[in-house]
Order: C-alpha cells, then structure tokens, then sequence
C-alpha cells in the first residue's frame, strides 16, 4: 500500500510545494532563503564569524545565533541591519507565479545571480542601454540578461528569436528558456 | 553484499522536481533519517526543507546547510546538532542521465568538531547495496529502456 502510494505521489509532476497554502510557511522559506544568503557571504568571508556578525550589529553573539538558527521572527529593519552588517544590500522583489511552477518561492540567490549577469543595471536606463530587451509570454518583462547576448542575437521575421551565439558561460545557463519564450523587442 | 528489503520514500512538494530530488531510503534499523525527520519540530523540519530545497536548485550552500564531502558521492543536511547523512545517485543513467537524487539514510546528533568519518563509511555501505539501489529503481523505473539497450549492445 505505502509502495502505491509512494508511486502515486512520485507520478504527479506538478505536486505543490511544501510551502503552498500556508502563509506561515511560506514565511519560514522566505526567512530561511534570507539566512541561507547570509551565511553564504559569511562563508565567502575569510575569518568571518557570527561573533564579527554580532559585533557589528551591536548584539550578542547569542542572538546572532538564535536569529540565524531560527528566523521565522525577522522584521524588515533587521533583515536591513543584518545584510548591511555584510556589506551588502537588500531588495524585495515581487514576481508573477509561474502557472505551470509548483509554486516554489524563487531564492533571491537566483535574481542576484541574474542582476549579476546582466552587469548589475542600477536602474531601467541602464537595462534599455545595454540590452535587447524582450517580453515572455506570461508578460513579465525584458530580459536582464539580454546585454550578453546583444550583439549575437537573430530573429525571424515576426521578430521572434531563433538563436544566439553566448558570448560568455552564463548565457549558455540561460539559453533553454529565452530560445522558447523570448520576443526581441527593438531598441534602437 | 547481503541484498537488504528497503524501500525509497521521495520528498514530495520540493523545488525543482525535473532536475532534482531528496527522499529517505528505509526499512533497516540503520537507516534511520526518515524516523528522524518526522520527530523534528514544525519550524526545524520547514528550516530543512528549505535546505534540501536549496539543495535541488542546485545551489552549493551554504555549508552550514549542507555540504559534500570531497572525493566521494556522500553528503550531509545540517540542521543544529542534527546530520542527515545521504549519497548523491543518478537512478535514470539513461532516460534523464541529469536527474540527481540525493538518497537519505542515517541521523546522527553531534557538534560541529566532531568526525563524519563512521558515519560516511556506513552511509558508503548503503550506497552500494544491491537492495538499495532496487529500492530506488522501483520509484524511478527506466521502464526497460535502460536494459534494451545495454542487451543490444552485448
């Protein structure tokens, strides 16, 4: 019986997430990202401890440990005082669901990683500038991406694109989805 | 090798499905990360889930979280004072030679100086087990696929 059941819910390739419908878990995931992303900088740090961390926040090492090991409380200003504590800074970023997702949260690991790539635009002229942007069909907007496969991209002539030669590693991560998706948009 | 009677229980509802999955190889009393799993409070089992979940989209980290141990197929889940001990194995080497499963099996409680050493040769032992590895062919099947064409080559 519990082999059947185990198949059943192996074969249902859209299951939920574990998240899905529980706001408060969902919180807990978005908590947990949020630390996830912070010991990693901490760990790319070399020498850097929770007891620097709490140094320079102004708290004990105690309460750096109990906000690190169990996150569900965090309020805004602190998760503002803990990433500027790293040197780093902090963006919420709302995003459409995806309607054939599983409706997991999206890591903020994956939005920096493409801000990254993009060249780290500070504003939506530095995206027009250095991009050919394109829209998806769920209407989310241009590609950040766009500026490392400028000068490589080709269209057909409904302006959909067909191809384009990466010109770095990262587009060839990103290549699958805008190949299917992606609609040139003329910025010139 | 003796061939042990185990079975494979995935995780259902994580990230990243079609690239990656977690899940605890059971029925021995060795393999105790499935028992040990359910006793964990709401907030600790939503903290590991969202490693595994981090896990499956392929990040590397952070360590804290979880790690591999180099020169091997072995990992951990960290979470406190708690290891969840596991192997990295592909069950679909020919239909989605990609797709990575990450096989859970022992829980121990220890501190962060403390050796992994017996634990990963324990958590070796089951990786290679013959009933092991039936036990995770049952849940992802190359259907035969795999097997014609191994047959028609030979």
């Amino acid at each position: 019986m519990q082999e059947a059941i185990t198949k059943l819910t192996h074969s249902k390739d859209k299951m939920q997430h574990w998240t899905a419908g529980s706001p408060l878990r969902m919180v807990r995931a978005i908590s947990a990202d949020f630390i996830a992303q912070l010991e990693s900088i901490i760990e790319e740090i070399p020498g850097f401890s929770h007891g620097d961390l709490a140094k320079r926040i102004g708290v004990s090492l105690g309460r750096v440990s109990q906000v690190m090991n169990s996150p569900g409380n965090f309020t805004l200003k602190n998760t503002v005082v803990y990433t500027n504590a790293v040197e780093m800074n902090l963006a919420i970023v709302v995003y459409p669901i995806e309607p054939n997702g599983n409706g997991a949260p999206i890591s903020g690991d994956v939005f920096r990683t493409c801000w990254e790539i993009a060249g780290r635009p500070r504003n939506m002229f530095d995206i027009h500038d250095n991009t050919v942007g394109f829209t998806t069909h769920s209407g989310c907007g241009m590609a950040a991406i766009g500026h490392v496969w400028k000068t490589s991209a080709k269209t057909d002539s409904n302006n959909q694109l067909i191809s384009f030669v990466p010109i770095n590693g990262y587009a060839s991560i990103n290549a699958p989805t805008i190949t299917g998706e992606g609609k040139i948009r003329n910025n010139a | 090798m003796q061939r042990a009677s185990v079975s494979f229980r995935p995780i259902t509802g994580l990230s990243s499905p079609e690239r990656r999955a977690v899940g605890f190889l059971e029925g021995h009393q060795e393999l105790d990360a499935a028992e040990e799993f359910e006793e964990l409070s709401a907030k600790e089992t939503d903290r590991l889930l969202a490693a595994m979940g981090r896990w499956c989209d392929g990040m590397l980290g952070p360590k804290k979280w979880f790690h591999n141990f180099d020169g091997t197929k072995l990992m951990v889940f960290k979470l406190n004072e708690h290891r969840f001990y596991a192997y990295r194995y592909h069950p679909l080497p020919i239909t989605n030679p990609a797709f990575l499963l990450s096989v859970l099996t022992i829980h121990v409680e220890k501190r962060e100086w403390e050796s992994d050493d017996a634990e990963l040769d324990r958590v070796d032992q089951w990786r290679m087990n013959p009933g092991a590895k039936a036990a995770v062919a049952k849940v992802y099947p190359e259907n035969g696929r795999g097997q014609c064409k191994r047959l028609s080559r030979n």
